[in-house]
């Protein structure tokens, strides 16, 4: 089983996201904010710290 | 009828008789300072505890148990959670961590040995142990050994290491649950 590093970065956001989501949240309604929250905010930082590091890559 | 027509009076209750200095009290039940407490010892400065009461042996059951589901949170992810009826964070235990070792087995990330060669290698044993019986089926799992010569390998071993250091956390929930810190 091969996937990209993109795919996997999502897999890990969203899995780590759904268990922030249930170990710091006890409404259904809560979770699922929670977990798409943290899910847009690890893509969003990883994005970000990606195009950071591009100047270092050359 | 009005509002005013229902309202009722509120009752007072008039005392019968006044406290006087002649009336007599249990020990403990004016509060006053100073006074003993029933029980204590003249002198001593903690009361006497029998080991054999029944505090003494709900705490000693109360750790004997979370002992217990640590274990069993531990052996199979979210079993901690099952014990206490936590079945939404139980199966959310199960799922997380058995898809994320699964798939970073899949990817031919690194199982670390028990006896690790150096720091990183004893930190990444800890983390990956975590993930319990998946962890012990880790070799069964990914017959064809790692491979972290491509890239997909060196992600499999972060996954791996991540379902661990998850599902100690929900370790690590159970017994708060167990201890009544949480709900």
């Amino acid at each position: 089983m091969t996937l990209t590093h993109l795919q996997t970065m999502a897999l890990f956001a969203f899995i780590v996201s759904v268990v922030f989501a249930f170990l710091s949240r006890r409404r259904l309604s809560s979770r699922i904010r929670y977990t798409l929250w943290a899910f847009l905010a690890f893509l969003l930082v990883a994005v970000a710290l990606g195009w950071v590091m591009y100047p270092f890559s050359h | 009828m009005t509002e005013n027509d229902s309202e009722e009076k509120p009752q007072i209750i008039e005392p019968t008789r006044s406290l006087t200095a002649n009336d007599s009290f249990a020990p403990g039940e004016t509060g006053e300072p100073g006074e003993p407490i029933p029980g204590a010892a003249a002198g001593d400065p903690s009361p006497q505890v029998d080991p054999g009461s029944p505090g003494i042996q709900d705490e000693g059951q109360g750790a004997v148990r979370g002992i217990f589901i640590v274990i069993a949170a531990w052996f199979l992810p979210g079993l901690g959670h099952l014990m206490q009826r936590r079945l939404g964070r139980a199966m959310a235990a199960f799922i997380a961590v058995g898809a994320m070792a699964v798939v970073g087995l899949w990817m031919r990330g690194t199982i670390f040995p028990p006896h690790g060669d150096d720091a990183f290698g004893v930190l990444g044993f800890i983390a990956d142990a975590g993930a319990g019986v998946f962890y012990l089926l880790a070799h069964s799992i990914e017959k064809n050994g790692a491979d972290i010569s491509r890239a997909a390998g060196d992600y499999g071993t972060r996954l791996l290491a991540t379902s661990g250091v998850i599902n100690l956390l929900f370790v690590l929930d159970a017994l708060e649950i167990s201890l009544g810190r949480k709900n």
